[in-house]
């Protein structure tokens, strides 16, 4: 980089950037942007020139202990009868339904393996176990949440519309029971998630089109019985007179999941410094404006290998926002080089442990339950 | 593959697979476990092992491939489907068995043989890294260019380069029949070198009286760049072949090499009908002067705009795009998609599509209007 580039780098304060205000965020010139935008531009174009057999056969990898343990699990939670083989089947159950949800499901959607030319991990086929239908994910979650990242009004996987996390979104009194929302959102997440799309919102403001929702209705209420037959039917009814533990059995597995995916998810943009963005400051918005906004609205967790596998390397939300089609894997070794990038324009590179990320999503989730900002009653 | 009512019974069962398996087809599931296990074993396809790899020419090698025991078997002449991982890219092409019949019955294998096309990525990753020992998945064998039944008058083989392949095949299973009926041969290749099979057309004419072989080489070996006074194929090559009265004449080769044969075969008088080809690739894609056409590749929110197009699947490459491709020639389907509005023309027959939406295989279209694609 020329010396023109060189940002001034300015510390940023606390105050700054805390819970993600609108103002007094830090801006880089044109210049700047643009060469935001080469230096990502440049490092996916390496990594993407360098995807190849030993990327297919992790996924493949993956694959294959998902569906030992979901075969494991299932088996366990068949023929246990004491609660300590029956509980590791539950354990074996979740880690699958995680591992089928975020590691393989999430990244093949996002096409990160379309270049693999393989139809079981392209993401025009992949379905996966859980009640939300693929298509309905793709164009809720890939166009609307990945392109509008943390706008306001725009982005709706910006606290799901029950959630208010920051001054812009108007306080009301039905907010103040928000941490009670958060709570059941999360253990009903798989369902939370299957409704999105549903935009049950706008049944207040009165926009709501029956009419227009139908083609998604009906996708939804064909994958949520198929979830309902497979976990809380079928197998259940397998084991006869068993059926009640069974139900019992995969019903917590799926709790698990929804806990732990919930977790994840609400930590990529909720948390103490992810920011938030208003409509107008993103209109015509460059590559390298783009890439700032994707970097300031999302967080890191740091931690060990396994975390990052059962994160399906959300754990990288900030390379993954970044980078969304590159496999998720390799977050992991353009982190640090994204990191460099982020100091040397002076761009905070947000991470934490999980623990720390989680208590900064629950606090924000509580401090904006109440009226805060212009609404605050002094 | 094709649009048929499926059956209550059908409809059951597909709903209970993607029910447990989130697939149709429940082998999906367990495909990577059973590659896991043993990379021979599928629910979903044949596999086959290679079992030897043996050069012919300079750039030209046979590999020698034992598919599982289910596998259907071919006729002398037919081809397959291959697919395999080149760097993770999972590539299908079409490629024509070399061997006899006769050699699958007797000990399980078949070969196939492959010329490194310059630039070719499958070519040129077999030639530098398909070993023996690896796994390749094939289709059950297919094509008409096969000997009738029951054959019983000469035929006339005319082949250039690599076209000799299935020629071989059927050239060996004949030889192994104690040649049922006369055959004769002109086979065209750039200099003595290049002839695949060489010795073996040459040992097999010494041998059997009802053969005859005619390799004509177009230059020099001594120095490439010379060319011998004659072109590649002439009227004497063909006048030579019909009067041994063939009643059928196999053509493999090059597209403009075909075009070339066909049109001496009809100067000297013979029936095309009789002639039988083998096409592989697509025939140069005609371009129909006219105003630009816009592609919309609606699922991903991208256009693109060209007074040239080329196929479908070469436009959404082109544009950065990864949809799902398998033959690339209009056979296999994988690359089926929905084309929501504007018309396409087949690259191969020159059929136009209807202007409604429709599913098309994007490998052998290319736009002749607008076109809106969910890709």
């Amino acid at each position: 980089m020329t010396t023109a580039t060189q940002p001034n780098v300015e510390q940023l304060t606390e105050e700054k950037v805390q819970f993600g205000g609108l103002n007094g965020r830090r801006r880089l010139t044109k210049e700047q942007y643009e060469g935001l935008q080469q230096e990502f531009d440049a490092l996916r174009d390496e990594i993407r020139a360098d995807l190849g057999q030993a990327d297919v056969d992790y996924m493949k990898n993956i694959i294959r202990i998902q569906r030992y343990l979901e075969v494991a699990g299932r088996t366990l939670i068949h023929f246990s009868f004491t609660p300590v083989p029956f509980m590791l089947g539950v354990a074996a159950l979740s880690v699958s339904k995680i591992m089928d949800n975020m590691e393989i499901g999430h990244n093949v959607m996002h096409g990160q393996f379309d270049w693999a030319n393989d139809p079981k991990m392209h993401s025009k086929n992949f379905e996966w176990d859980t009640a939300c239908d693929a298509g309905s994910w793709k164009r809720t979650h890939n166009f609307e949440h990945h392109t509008f990242t943390n706008i306001i009004g725009k982005d709706r996987d910006y606290g799901y519309a029950v959630l208010r996390l920051s001054d812009e979104t108007p306080w009301t009194p039905m907010r103040s029971f928000q941490t009670v929302y958060f709570a059941l959102l999360s253990i009903f997440f798989q369902w939370g998630v299957a409704l999105h799309e549903l935009e049950s919102e706008r049944l207040w403001d009165r926009s709501f089109d029956l009419e227009e929702k139908k083609p998604y209705l009906k996708g939804l209420f064909r994958k949520g019985a198929k979830q309902v037959f497979k976990d809380y039917i079928f197998f259940p009814a397998l084991a006869g007179p068993f059926f009640w533990k069974v139900m019992l059995g995969n019903a917590m597995a799926n709790l698990g999941r929804n806990l732990w995916a919930s977790a994840i998810i609400f930590c990529g943009h909720f948390t103490e410094q992810a920011q938030a963005f208003s409509e107008e400051e993103c209109e015509n918005e460059t590559k390298g404006e783009w890439y700032y906004r994707q970097l300031l609205g999302s967080s890191n967790l740091s931690g060990s290998k396994l975390l990052h596998v059962m994160s399906g390397h959300l754990s990288y939300q900030i390379e993954h926002h970044l980078f969304p089609d590159i496999p998720a894997h390799r977050y992991e070794e353009m982190g640090p080089k994204v990191e460099e990038i982020c100091a040397k324009y002076g761009l905070q590179y947000n991470t934490g442990p999980f623990w720390h990320q989680y208590g900064t999503v629950l606090k924000r989730v509580w401090k904006y339950s109440f009226p805060t900002g212009s609404q605050k009653r002094s | 593959m094709h649009s048929q009512t499926p059956s209550l019974l059908q409809r059951a069962q597909t709903w209970i697979n993607s029910s447990l398996f989130n697939t149709n087809r429940a082998g999906e599931y367990f495909e990577y476990l059973l590659e896991g296990v043993d990379p021979m074993w599928s629910a979903l396809e044949c596999k086959a092992r290679i079992m030897e790899v043996r050069d012919e020419t300079a750039d030209t090698k046979t590999w020698v491939l034992q598919p599982v025991k289910n596998w259907g078997g071919f006729v002398a002449g037919q081809h397959i489907h291959i697919t395999l991982s080149v760097n993770g890219v999972q590539s299908t092409r079409t490629f024509t068995i070399s061997s006899s019949p006769y050699q699958w019955q007797q000990d399980g294998t078949i070969t196939i043989t492959v010329k490194r096309v310059p630039n070719g990525r499958v070519t040129g990753w077999m030639h530098d890294n398909l070993k023996t020992g690896a796994v390749v998945s094939i289709s059950q064998a297919q094509g008409e260019f096969v000997l009738d039944k029951d054959v019983d008058a000469p035929v006339g083989y005319i082949a250039a380069g690599s076209g000799i392949t299935p020629i071989m095949s059927q050239l060996r299973w004949m030889s192994a029949n104690n040649m049922p009926v006369p055959a004769n041969l002109l086979y065209f290749a750039n200099t003595q070198k290049d002839f695949i099979f060489g010795s073996e057309i040459k040992a097999l004419a010494q041998a059997a009286r009802r053969f005859t072989g005619n390799l004509i080489a177009s230059y020099d070996d001594s120095d490439s760049k010379h060319k011998l006074p004659q072109s590649p194929i002439c009227a004497e090559h063909i006048q030579a072949l019909l009067e041994s009265k063939p009643e059928q004449i196999y053509l493999c080769g090059p597209h403009p090499f075909r075009e070339i044969a066909k049109q001496l075969l009809a100067e000297a008088g013979y029936n095309l009908k009789q002639v039988r080809e083998e096409a592989f690739g697509l025939p140069p894609i005609k371009v129909e002067a006219g105003a630009p056409v816009k592609v919309s590749f609606a699922a991903s929110a991208v256009e693109t705009t060209t007074d040239q197009p080329g196929t479908l699947l070469d436009m959404a490459e082109g544009a950065g795009l990864t949809p799902t491709a398998g033959c690339r020639m209009g056979i296999c389907y994988t690359c089926k998609c929905k084309k929501t509005s504007g018309q396409v023309r087949n690259v191969i027959t020159g059929e136009l599509s209807s202007t409604e939406a429709e599913d098309i295989r994007i490998c052998v279209s290319t736009p002749v209007s607008n076109v809106e694609i969910d890709i």
